[in-house]
């Protein structure tokens, strides 16, 4: 680019041009997410969407700028929150007098810039005419730097150095070019070499696409109006953000969530939230909550202000586009050395699950304060299985289901092989519709990979991935469905559990019922996979002798219950899977909203259609009788009759 | 240099003793300007924009007096970077 670039024009800062700049920039982080997604080899990028792109404003005081997250794309919302305190931290430490263009500097230190380490954060200098106009930053997690277990995703880690090598502030690229030694930081300690280069080749073509947008902004507006916008966008999301807290009525409410366990020792983990609202200013105490853990189910403080800005942006201003400004209203006090406060050496490699309880906490302490807003618990936990191994570079012989024996296949030949199956639950119901069926975590945003892709890349068999009836919160708005998930193991492979919290239920809201809770099961090996393959819907409340509990409350027979009922199962342990082990994951669905009671029957016969609700639930939770058969849809319709006498014997005039 | 280090925060913490922890507050007894209210806490927050010691009126919220702490990592946590960087501050100042 010629110089000056527009450094040297006048601001222009009427209205139009500021928002058609303030639009500029969150279509510029958008885009450059699109080349991360279409560049990046690793799944966990390209297809779950872990990551994100954001601007960043220069330090200028005389603007009111100070390396503020001027725009953030839609992606991980985990990384929105913590990248203002990731970018300054990194700057701080490495000089600002020490960028020059072209740089990208790397940090993955969690408690310098929190999430995990597998979370890297990198920053990239804008500079016009010899002025830095801004940055751009993108966090990517990158799925292996070393450390005790292949992957890194394990709950069994004691310790910062067991989870993989820290970086804080080494440059791999200089002045557009690879620097090999920041380069080989990441080649030379991971086990997966070959998606490392490519992932960290399509950060630097974000980043640069995405500083070519901005230098175009400079030269067309000038810098001086650049910066305006940015101030204007950063005060936007601000006003935006006071005003919808303004609605909140003025007081103390508190909430309370956990984690089930640690690695080592079975006892729960308490978050206790104390929010204090007053006008436009808000704060949430975390005084009381259970100190960090010996093993990596910890979260850093910055994961703990995410999770309170994602909490209180979702539920009062969910629709202004996402800056730092936002979050300028909002305090956390926490205290630290609890494990959502953790301090070096704590692992944090789960940091997700934490920081989602500490969502969870805060969503049910404000509830109190929305009668008619919120929305009630969603399932809350990623119940993750890492399945890890040295794959068989053989492919099976056969593509016919019938015959599909046991042999595992490569993925692509690599000789190493790390799945992060994540599992996708129901939301909690709200005032406005029924909870949504089928996606992640609040503060995660990702995608769940598909099944072609997996068994594409990794020596697995997904036998089953389906809603399962009857686990949705009843309600008149129902919480969003279950998932079951049934996973075969190709190869001989360990798999770790990662299942943090299924002994809370998703909490109802407004007379609706809670949630159904979530299990885990493990089959042993079958020498034919055929017989893995469902021959009809999940059944929760069917007994499987094929299979046995690992994590949940269960019957003698092996039936999921209520976290009240039966016998808690939990481990956070890896095990060796033989080939043809089947792993099943339930996951749990959301809290239902206001009487069940009062929900339109048409709506129950769709459930029922739908294979949501099974017949005998929709007369015994909602008074509605169907009639028909649910294998011929067409047959299923209202009892209009019996519904009425069903919903006034049970109290209910409709 | 090291009990200098020392004195203003640690690299590395052991697990709390204690099973539950809560952040400390003082009571400060001024008078908020905005409210009138003499409801004031002196404590530890963090902010969007860094740790903060901050004296806070209880009733509104109103922030009569912050104090940044040394680094941005906090009153507590200092990373060797983080002295090496203060260190390098001081030798250019």
């Amino acid at each position: 680019m010629s110089e000056p670039l527009g450094t040297e024009r006048p601001v222009v800062a009427d209205a139009v041009t500021l928002e058609i700049v303030r639009s500029a920039f969150f279509a510029i982080v958008r885009q450059a997410g699109r080349i991360i997604v279409r560049s990046s080899f690793s799944p966990i990028i390209r297809d779950a969407f872990d990551f994100c792109v954001t601007i960043v404003a220069p330090t200028r005081p005389e603007d009111q700028l100070d390396l503020d997250i001027v725009a953030m794309n839609e992606s991980l919302a985990h990384f929105s929150g913590v990248m203002p305190f990731a970018i300054r931290n990194l700057l701080w430490e490495y000089g600002m007098e020490n960028l020059a263009p072209g740089d990208l500097i790397a940090l993955n230190n969690p408690y310098k810039g929190g999430n995990h380490l597998y979370d890297n954060a990198f920053y990239r200098p804008v500079f016009a005419g010899g002025e830095l106009v801004g940055g751009i930053a993108v966090k990517v997690h990158l799925m292996d730097l070393g450390g005790k277990m292949a992957g890194g995703y394990s709950a069994e880690k004691r310790n910062i150095w067991e989870e993989g090598t820290t970086v804080a502030g080494i440059p791999i690229y200089k002045d557009d070019r690879p620097f090999i030694p920041g380069f080989n930081v990441y080649l030379d300690n991971t086990r997966l070499p070959d998606n490392m280069i490519a992932d960290l080749q399509a950060v630097h073509s974000a980043c640069a696409f995405a500083e070519t947008r901005m230098l175009a902004l400079v030269e067309k507006y000038g810098a001086a109006t650049v910066y305006r916008a940015m101030q204007y966008s950063l005060d936007y999301a601000e006003r935006s953000m006071r005003s919808a807290l303004s609605a909140i009525p003025d007081g103390v409410y508190e909430g309370e969530d956990g984690l089930d366990r640690d690695t080592f020792e079975d006892r729960p983990y308490t978050i206790r939230c104390r929010i204090n609202k007053r006008g436009q200013r808000i704060e949430a105490d975390f005084s009381g909550t259970t100190r960090q853990s010996d093993s990596a189910i910890n979260c850093p403080v910055f994961d703990t202000a995410n999770a309170v800005y994602t909490a209180i942006k979702f539920l009062c201003d969910p629709r202004t586009p996402n800056n730092s400004g936002a979050f300028r209203c909002i305090d956390v006090v926490v205290p630290e050395g609890t494990f959502i406060a953790a301090r070096p050496p704590a692992p944090t490699t789960l940091y997700f699950d934490a920081a989602e309880a500490v969502f969870s906490a805060v969503v049910k302490a404000l509830k109190a304060a929305m009668p008619h807003g919120g929305f009630a618990g969603h399932f809350g936990t990623n119940m993750g299985l890492v399945i890890t191994g040295g794959a068989v570079a053989q492919e099976a012989t056969s593509d016919d289901a019938g015959s599909h024996s046991l042999g595992a296949r490569g993925p692509r030949g690599a000789t190493t092989f790390v799945a992060p199956m994540i599992s996708l639950g129901g939301f909690g119901g709200m005032s406005g519709g029924d909870g949504e069926s089928y996606v992640s975590m609040s503060q995660q945003n990702v995608m769940d990979m598909s099944v072609e892709a997996l068994e594409e890349d990794y020596p697995l068999l997904i036998a089953r991935k389906e809603f399962v009836a009857d686990r949705a919160g009843p309600g008149e708005m129902r919480g969003g469905a279950g998932v079951v998930y049934d996973r075969i193991v190709l190869g001989q492979a360990e798999v770790r559990p990662l299942i943090l919290r299924v002994r809370r239920e998703p909490w109802a809201a407004e007379g609706g019922r809670e949630g159904r809770a979530g299990a885990a099961w493990r089959g042993a090996p079958r020498e034919q996979l055929a017989d893995w393959f469902p021959s009809e819907a999940f059944d929760a409340e069917a007994a499987d002798e094929r299979v046995a509990p690992i994590v949940g409350y269960f019957d003698p027979a092996g039936r999921v219950l209520g976290s009240s009922d039966g016998d808690w199962r939990s481990t956070l342990r890896a095990e060796n899977a033989a080939p043809g082990t089947m792993y099943r994951v339930l996951t749990p669905g959301g809290g239902g909203w206001g009487d069940p009671l009062s929900r339109d029957p048409e709506q129950v016969l769709r459930d029922v259609r739908d294979e949501i609700v099974t017949q005998t639930a929709a007369e015994r939770d909602y008074g509605v009788v169907i009639s028909g058969d649910v294998g011929r849809p067409g047959s299923l319709a209202i009892d209009e009759a019996a519904t009425r006498a069903r919903r006034e014997e049970a109290g209910h005039g409709k | 240099m090291a009990s200098e280090r020392r004195a203003l925060g640690a690299a590395l913490f052991p697990r709390p003793a204690q099973e539950e922890l809560s952040v400390p507050r003082e009571r400060v007894g001024v008078t908020c300007q905005e409210c009138g209210s003499s409801e004031t806490e002196r404590y530890q927050v963090l902010r969007v924009t860094g740790w903060k010691r901050v004296t806070r009126c209880q009733d509104c919220l109103a922030v009569i007096d912050s104090e940044d702490a040394p680094t941005p990592f906090g009153f507590t946590y200092l990373p060797y970077g983080s002295y090496l960087r203060m260190a390098v501050s001081d030798r250019r100042e």
